[in-house]
């Protein structure tokens, strides 16, 4: 052995072939089934693209880093699945471009957060997190309400959506301004708006539709975080991985 | 030039100079500098953060929040004051084990050492600024993505031309450690960082991939950025500082082949272990697992290795300080490498996930693994590089290392109570069979151990400024060695 | 040209010439704040590298003037003086 090696240490190009050889068996093997094998995602239903409104909030909580502090991820665990409700699917996020399953608790998971607290609670603890739960270390995002919402160019971001397989039809990229500030409106019409994003959380958070900011998207966005899959209508078979 | 050609395999014939070598040591300098730089940026920011989270009041407005700054952080950590240090070591190691100068004269090797940093401060602004694409340690947008491309690959070609134009006809093992970092970072960087970009004007991209793929994407390249980035590259820096300072040859040839390549086959498969218990499937979560723990077989051969090298030279510990912190190394190295297979079993991992014990073994890690071999390296480069003839202050170098180790210490155990009693207290059910505990009682009940932390933090950069003080006044009052007792080879 | 890296230099010279062009693209059609400042340390980049590029070319032809110089002089001290 240590003749054939001499052999590999005196010749730089064989040396690289071998190593690069051996550091890309690892992640053929890992990564390349889970898009092969079907049962990777369970088969549920529900799960949608997010409207234009979310997908704005979504890119807002990225940008902020909201995954360093709180996961999107509960594990089949029975104290966890009681404090937070059913364990995550795949299925879930799975048009999460990137996926925010975090890795750090530092406050609590979010992947069912959607509908449990009023919009006025979100708004109230994001501007001043320890006016809501006093010993919170949780920093303010009161400049989001400060922030104007860009609407103009919320096709676009659909569109590069699109480009990595969240289907977006061309109605939803051509109507996604229309549909951000009708998912704003509570008295307007939602109708084409709920019927394309079924279960979105309509109403402006900051009470101001005429004027969206940050605030609003970001509140939309966890009203919808793990409220998609209606797990009452699901059964074992389909949860099978 | 005849019984090397002869000795070489008959598919790499090489024309190999003659004559002195002058080395280009200038490129090292400006490695060294930077990297001390970073790494006292990097040490301020980590303590701003502990400071935020056991002050909230000091997540002041938008730009510094945790949110924003915590990237800057790893990343000033990992890629400047690691990256500067690897690149820079990396090019002192190739030259001298080969007895070649540099390949790419001064302009190619400058490109490196400014596009690098460049990238660095741009992805710095852009984290305060908002352009994240939310993958930890992976945060910087497209377009600095594949900047860094481009410097990389120069860097491979400087690293591989140097090689080609070796004297030494044996690649010396430091160098396999090198190049499979430089091969594996580059792999990891573009597989992991496949992004559409919603305007090629914006900073914006969205992930190529979404969901259970792209974590699975992410945490075998997080995972790999540990392995090669943190610990394949700096045992390149081990093997070979560490026989320099104690005069001796490494231990065992044998194990240096065998953990080589045991450890570079394994490593990349443990990425699952940081998923353990998520919606990714079972079979993925066990291949991690069964892989982090064999792994650290090859991890504590490389601690062997570099710590029975000490043999016959355990003495030098006590007049040596600058080869207690290599040492130290290897020690805080081979403990990290037992933890984290620990907490790669499937049982404990559903303790210690999410919690503060994960950010403790990560810094037994960076601080008494990464630092520590870049603070024993350094101490014995600077005099050569600058050509003085020792370090300004012996005493001050041991200062150094027992603040430092204080600092680490206080740092790792406070966040194994904190996170050991998070886990505890997420879990406990009263005797009614409720939950325990809301989250919010567990966060106030860290808050004790993150002021202890935040204090090892402290210590650690006090540690560090000591340094940065010491390597200062020597470059700048050290006596020069009189240049007829230089080495015969010329320092560029 | 006694500047052995002069190829090299210009090379170099060139990517940072495009590369400050591109940093004024970038800020002129920027969509966010980090993309103009993007373009701007881009641009800031390129012109500082393209300056000190020309500092090495021009300190290297004077170091091989002054070594030639050097060397004429410690030849003519050997003929002593004459040519």
């Amino acid at each position: 052995m240590k003749f054939r090696h001499e052999f590999i240490e005196k010749n730089v190009t064989l040396m690289m072939a071998l190593t690069l050889l051996v550091v890309a068996i690892g992640g053929i093997v890992e990564i390349v089934p889970l898009f092969t094998i079907e049962t990777t995602i369970e088969r549920v239903s529900g799960v949608r693209p997010y409207s234009p409104l979310e997908l704005a909030g979504r890119d807002i909580y990225v940008r902020e880093g909201c995954y360093l502090c709180h996961s999107q991820q509960i594990r089949p665990f029975r104290d966890e699945v009681e404090r937070y409700g059913h364990y995550s699917l795949a299925a879930e996020s799975l048009y999460d471009h990137p996926f925010q399953w975090g890795s750090k608790r530092i406050g609590p998971d979010l992947a069912r957060v959607g509908g449990k607290y009023s919009n006025d609670w979100h708004v109230q603890h994001l501007t001043d997190p320890r006016s809501v739960v006093p010993e919170s270390i949780m920093p303010s995002y009161a400049f989001l309400a400060r922030t104007p919402l860009r609407v103009d160019d919320i096709g676009l971001h659909l569109v590069a959506n699109r480009a990595v397989g969240v289907p977006y039809d061309q109605a939803m990229i051509d109507g996604a301004k229309a549909d951000m500030l009708a998912q704003l409106d509570a008295n307007g019409d939602t109708r084409a708006l709920l019927k394309r994003y079924p279960g979105a959380s309509v109403g402006s958070p900051t009470g101001n539709p005429a004027a969206p900011t940050e605030l609003d998207a970001l509140v939309a966005y966890l009203q919808v975080l793990g409220t998609m899959v209606k797990f009452g209508d699901v059964g074992v078979e389909e949860l099978r991985q | 030039m005849t019984d090397l050609a002869i000795s070489a395999p008959a598919f790499e014939s090489r024309e190999v100079a003659t004559g002195p070598v002058i080395y280009n040591d200038a490129i090292v300098r400006k490695f060294i500098v930077a990297s001390l730089f970073w790494g006292i940026a990097a040490f301020l920011a980590g303590i701003w953060l502990a400071a935020e989270l056991t002050y909230p009041a000091l997540n002041l407005g938008e730009y510094i929040n945790f949110g924003r700054l915590r990237p800057l952080h790893t990343s000033a950590g990992i890629f400047a004051f690691g990256g500067n240090a690897l690149l820079g070591t990396s090019f002192w190691v190739v030259q001298r084990t080969g007895r070649a100068r540099l390949f790419g004269g001064t302009v190619l090797p400058d490109f490196v050492f400014w596009g690098y940093n460049f990238f660095i401060v741009n992805a710095a602004l852009g984290y305060l600024l908002g352009a994240t694409q939310g993958r930890e340690y992976a945060e910087p947008e497209w377009y600095l993505d594949i900047w860094l491309t481009i410097v990389w690959v120069t860097y491979l070609v400087i690293f591989v031309g140097t090689l080609m134009r070796r004297r030494e006809p044996h690649i010396y093992v430091a160098n396999w450690f090198y190049l499979a970092f430089i091969i594996t970072v580059a792999m990891l960087h573009l597989c992991n960082n496949v992004a559409i970009p919603v305007s090629f004007f914006g900073a914006k991209s969205y992930s190529y991939f979404a969901g259970v793929q792209d974590a699975l994407l992410e945490w075998w390249y997080g995972h790999n950025a540990v392995g090669f980035f943190l610990t394949a590259g700096f045992l390149g820096m081990m093997y070979y500082f560490i026989p320099k300072a104690a005069e001796r040859p490494i231990y065992s040839y044998r194990l240096s082949i065998i953990h080589f390549w045991a450890l570079i086959f394994l490593y990349i498969w443990a990425g699952p272990h940081h998923l353990h218990w998520t919606a990714l499937p079972d079979w993925a979560q066990t291949l991690g697992m069964v892989f982090s723990i064999m792994l650290w077989m090859p991890s504590w051969g490389g601690m062997i290795n570099g710590l029975m090298t000490l043999s016959g030279a355990w003495d030098k510990l006590r007049t040596d300080p600058g080869l207690r912190f290599s040492v130290t190394a290897v020690g805080f190295y081979g403990m990290s490498t037992f933890e984290g297979p620990v907490m790669s079993i499937r049982q404990v991992n559903a303790l210690s996930h999410y919690t503060d014990w994960t950010i403790g073994h990560v810094h037994s890690g960076v601080l008494g693994w990464v630092a520590f071999i870049v603070y024993g390296s350094v101490y014995w480069l600077v005099p050569r590089l600058w050509k003085v003839k020792e370090l300004y202050s012996q005493r001050l170098v041991a200062w150094h290392y027992w603040i430092a180790t204080l600092g680490i210490v206080f740092y790792i155990t406070s966040m194994w109570v904190a996170g050991i009693m998070e886990g505890l207290m997420w879990r406990a059910f009263d005797r009614l069979g409720f939950l325990q505990y809301s989250f919010i009682e567990s966060v106030v009940a860290v808050h004790p151990f993150y002021v202890i932390r935040l204090l090892g933090g402290v210590l650690f950069l006090t540690g560090a400024l000591i340094m940065v003080f010491n390597v200062w006044k020597t470059i700048r009052d050290g006596e020069p060695v009189p240049a007829n007792l230089r080495p015969a080879v010329v320092g560029g | 040209m006694t500047d052995p890296e002069s190829g090299a230099r210009a090379a170099m010279g060139l990517v940072m010439v495009v590369l400050s062009i591109l940093g004024v693209v970038l800020i002129k059609n920027a969509v966010d704040l980090p993309m103009s400042v993007f373009g701007t340390t881009l641009f800031i980049f390129g012109g500082c590298y393209l300056i000190g590029l020309l500092r090495q070319h021009y300190d290297a032809i004077d170091r091989a003037g002054a070594r030639s110089r050097q060397a004429n002089a410690a030849a003519a001290k050997m003929t002593g003086g004459r040519k």
